[in-house]
């Protein structure tokens, strides 16, 4: 089993330098052999580029946990390592909570900037044009910068409130919200504005109401920008570390509060955090999960977006 | 209904904040209460219909933090300082509690009552010889004839039997129903207001506060020494500088500010921090730009066979979570176990200040360097080639027709890429925190070598002895401050570029 099993991670390699080495091997000395060194930098950068996922992956298969145990070629895959993590820690729930935060967040930061983008592209009133500039400046400047604040009001309300406390998910999702706007809603006030106009105004002799023009007109026409800014606003707020490590202050790795940032830095703080290095890796591994699939399913629009100036960040 | 359902969390959240005294809060969110309803309700004001429920989030959990920041900065919040002025005064008091001078000293007697559980204490004076019979309620002579004994061992007098009573042998005590763990803790409120009566070793005493509030002068005075302590800074003091704990929150005007700027923990420590940050923020785009750019154009060679390939996997940076990479990096860079162990190097890479500054900029290129190659990737594919094809017409060689034609054009479109890249990086705390967590640090020093200023400040405010919050937050404007004037260049610089475009 082991032997069969151990291919595993090496797929992954293998899959990347092959191509290479067939293309050299096919075509010597034709005029694509000036493509040679292309290709020596492509490996390079290849190797750059895996290494740490490599290393990563080795560790989290491995059968001793610790760093220093650790080797460059994979030797076993065990599932020690994460038995050790799912039974010390409560990982899974930390992979909830992060999963949860992030959904709710992403919808409704889809949902406020949508509904924002509207009125700053269909509609016309007072204040426009400096709202709009409004939200501009508004982005460049962080949450993570009131983040005092966030932690004394925070600790205020733990006091009174504990449900919504220190370690209350809905306290880090409403505060994940203030950012909803921004960059956002002029990302997506973009997109409508190339919907033709006719479309609303027709609707609008036909007696639609704006709110009827929103949700049924312009919402799905909009689909997929409105796909991108969910996966950029989930994918931001399953990294997000500042803010919920402020709420989650003071709570350790044993909490089944935190979410899975906070928690698998919890188990890399302190001096010795190469004897945790085996769950570590196994739940690094299994929390890049969800944002490689969604990464995976929308390279395309992500790729297509950056250009057109989506940051991820 | 949405109305209806978001109205009932507003007054919820107006409820919780009335409770919990912040009144900001409260008042921000039954403005914006008032002002939803009057929106929603008629058929008017459109616009603020679809603008509304964002500016409410916008307002309520971001605009509101920042003033709130502002405000806390005004403030010396941090340990020690946490309570209110009128919290720490109770605090204050009751751990002063100590035997009133001349008080009476009963002698004690567990007693059970008829159905077995414990009833109270017997106090007896010796004095007045008379018995009181000691709750939580309170103290109440005793009028009925008590039967007394004295111990020989103790000289104490044992409460033998008085009324339906029966005094417990101090050994019998633990089969004696709900009798207290700790019968020290156990405080019977004495006659006078404040004062109380507690048990130590076999005798109770009437004990109370031995510090005094004075409210009309806002003063606590000991009332065995005299001494007047006056509040200074959230701080009882005393006129020789002693101190009394805990302090409270108090307005200390602008004294965190001139602490960062001038004040003697800092004197050194903010530029220093200031200039390693704008290196950082610099280092990283440079670096990410030159890496990606470079990249780009080594794959950007249509004939290349395996370039689909190259392209998708040497962005696999980019589609993992960052906060695990730094993570892993932190791993790969530990000088006994990590990278160093494989090719035989005794490199302490997060250990000496240099080093660890390099290796922090290596982390981020490779965290970076895949989002510029996708931007130089799209770049260079939208520059026309005949611009290319006129300049070798014209006998430019490779490199010149990439200096004077692709490199500007590609600039033109990308600066304003580079510009948010560096304000990213200019508050780049995960990466900071997760890999050299801001160090090396001299020990006793709030500011290790690899930390930015946000890192510092949540070092300062929550992960240092003392936390310093109201300093932390005098940072925070400050760097707010710092931001807003280099995103003001960039705008300006960013306009320059669209009009050449």
């Amino acid at each position: 089993m082991s032997a069969a099993a151990a291919d595993l991670p090496v797929t992954r390699t293998a899959a990347s330098t092959a191509p290479v080495a067939v293309t050299r091997r096919r075509r010597p000395g034709s005029a694509l052999g000036s493509m040679w060194w292309r290709h020596v930098i492509g490996v390079l950068a290849l190797v750059f580029a895996l290494f740490p996922v490599w290393f990563v992956l080795i560790a989290a298969f491995s059968k001793d946990g610790t760093l220093s145990s650790q080797t460059l070629v994979p030797e076993s895959l065990s599932t020690k390592q994460y038995k050790e993590l799912v039974d010390n820690y409560p990982f899974w729930r930390w992979f909830l909570n992060s999963l949860g935060i992030s959904l709710v967040t992403a919808f409704f930061t889809v949902l406020l900037a949508a509904m924002a983008a509207y009125a700053f592209s269909r509609l016309r009133f007072r204040g426009r044009r400096s709202g709009l500039m409004t939200l501009l400046l508004i982005q460049m400047f962080p949450a993570s910068l009131a983040f005092v604040a966030i932690y004394i009001m925070v600790q205020q309300l733990d006091s009174t409130y504990p449900a919504l406390g220190v370690g209350s998910v809905i306290v880090l999702v409403l505060f994940y919200l203030g950012g909803a706007l921004g960059s956002n809603a002029w990302l997506i006030k973009g997109f409508f504005d190339t919907i033709p106009r006719d479309l609303d105004e027709s609707a609008q002799i036909d007696g639609a109401t704006h709110n009827q023009i929103f949700w049924q007109i312009i919402l799905p026409l909009a689909a997929p920008v409105l796909a991108i800014i969910f996966l950029l606003s989930f994918i931001a707020s399953q990294a997000e570390f500042l803010i919920a490590s402020v709420i989650m202050f003071g709570e350790d790795t044993s909490s089944p509060k935190l979410t899975v940032a906070v928690g698998l830095r919890g188990l890399l703080a302190g001096d010795r955090y190469d004897l945790r290095w085996g769950p570590f890796a196994v739940g690094a591994v299994l929390a890049s999960v969800p944002v490689v699939l969604l990464f995976q399913f929308l390279q395309r629009y992500i790729v297509s977006g950056i250009t057109a100036g989506a940051v991820k960040g | 209904m949405l109305l209806g359902l978001a109205d009932a969390i507003a007054v919820a959240g107006l409820l919780i904040a009335i409770d919990a005294k912040a009144w900001g809060y409260a008042t921000l969110l039954a403005i914006t209460l008032v002002v939803v309803n009057v929106v929603f309700l008629p058929r008017r004001y459109i616009p603020l219909k679809f603008l509304v429920p964002g500016v409410f989030f916008l307002s309520v959990f971001a605009l509101y933090p920042v003033l709130y920041t502002a405000y806390s900065s005004t403030t010396n919040y941090g340990t020690g300082h946490v309570l209110s002025e009128q919290q720490a005064i109770d605090q204050i008091q009751s751990q002063s509690i100590g035997r009133v001078e001349g008080a009476t000293a009963y002698d004690v007697t567990p007693l059970a009552g008829p159905d077995g559980a414990f009833a109270g204490y017997g106090l007896y004076d010796p004095e007045t010889e008379a018995v009181f019979l000691g709750t939580t309620e309170g103290i109440e002579q005793l009028t009925e004839p008590a039967e007394l004994q004295v111990l020989t061992t103790t000289q104490r007098t044992f409460v033998v039997e008085v009324g339906d009573l029966t005094g417990v042998r101090p050994g019998n005590v633990d089969e004696l129903d709900g009798y207290p763990a700790d019968p020290e803790a156990y405080i019977m409120p004495g006659d006078v207001e404040g004062s109380e009566v507690r048990v130590t070793g076999g005798q109770a005493f009437e004990a109370g506060p031995t510090l005094a509030y004075d409210a009309d002068t806002g003063t606590i005075t000991d009332l065995e020494t005299g001494t007047t302590y006056t509040a200074v800074e959230g701080q009882f003091t005393s006129a020789d500088g002693q101190t009394l704990s805990p302090g409270f929150q108090a307005g200390v005007g602008f004294s965190n500010y001139s602490e960062i700027l001038s004040g003697s923990t800092f004197r050194g420590a903010f530029p220093k921090v200031l200039a390693w940050t704008i290196a950082f923020s610099l280092l990283s785009v440079l670096t990410t730009f030159a890496f990606g750019l470079g990249l780009a154009m080594v794959l950007n060679e249509k004939r290349m066979r395996g370039r689909k390939i190259y392209r998708s996997l040497v962005i696999v940076p980019y589609a993992l979570p960052g906060f695990m990479t730094a993570l892993v990096w932190r791993g790969l860079l530990n000088t006994t176990f990590g990278f160093n162990r494989w090719v035989g190097l005794d490199v302490g890479w997060l250990e000496s200040p240099n080093l660890a500054r390099f290796s922090l900029i290596l982390v981020n290129l490779w965290l970076g360097y895949p989002y510029m190659f996708l931007v130089c990737t799209g770049a260079l594919q939208s520059i026309p080639t005949d611009l290319k094809e006129a300049a070798f017409v014209d006998g430019a060689t490779g490199f010149t027709a990439f200096r004077k034609v692709t490199f500007p054009l590609l600039l033109t479109s990308v600066s304003p890429l580079l510009i948010a890249s560096f304000a990213f990086n200019f508050n780049n705390f995960t990466i900071v925190w997760l890999v050299t967590g801001g160090g090396p640090r001299p020990s006793g020093e709030t500011a290790g070598a690899t930390d930015i200023l946000l890192s510092w400040t949540y070092r300062i405010a929550l992960d240092a002895e003392p936390k310093q919050q109201g300093l932390a937050a005098a940072l925070s404007v400050v760097i707010f401050v710092i931001v807003a004037t280099l995103s003001a260049i960039g705008f300006k610089y960013t306009k320059t570029y669209e009009e050449v475009r």
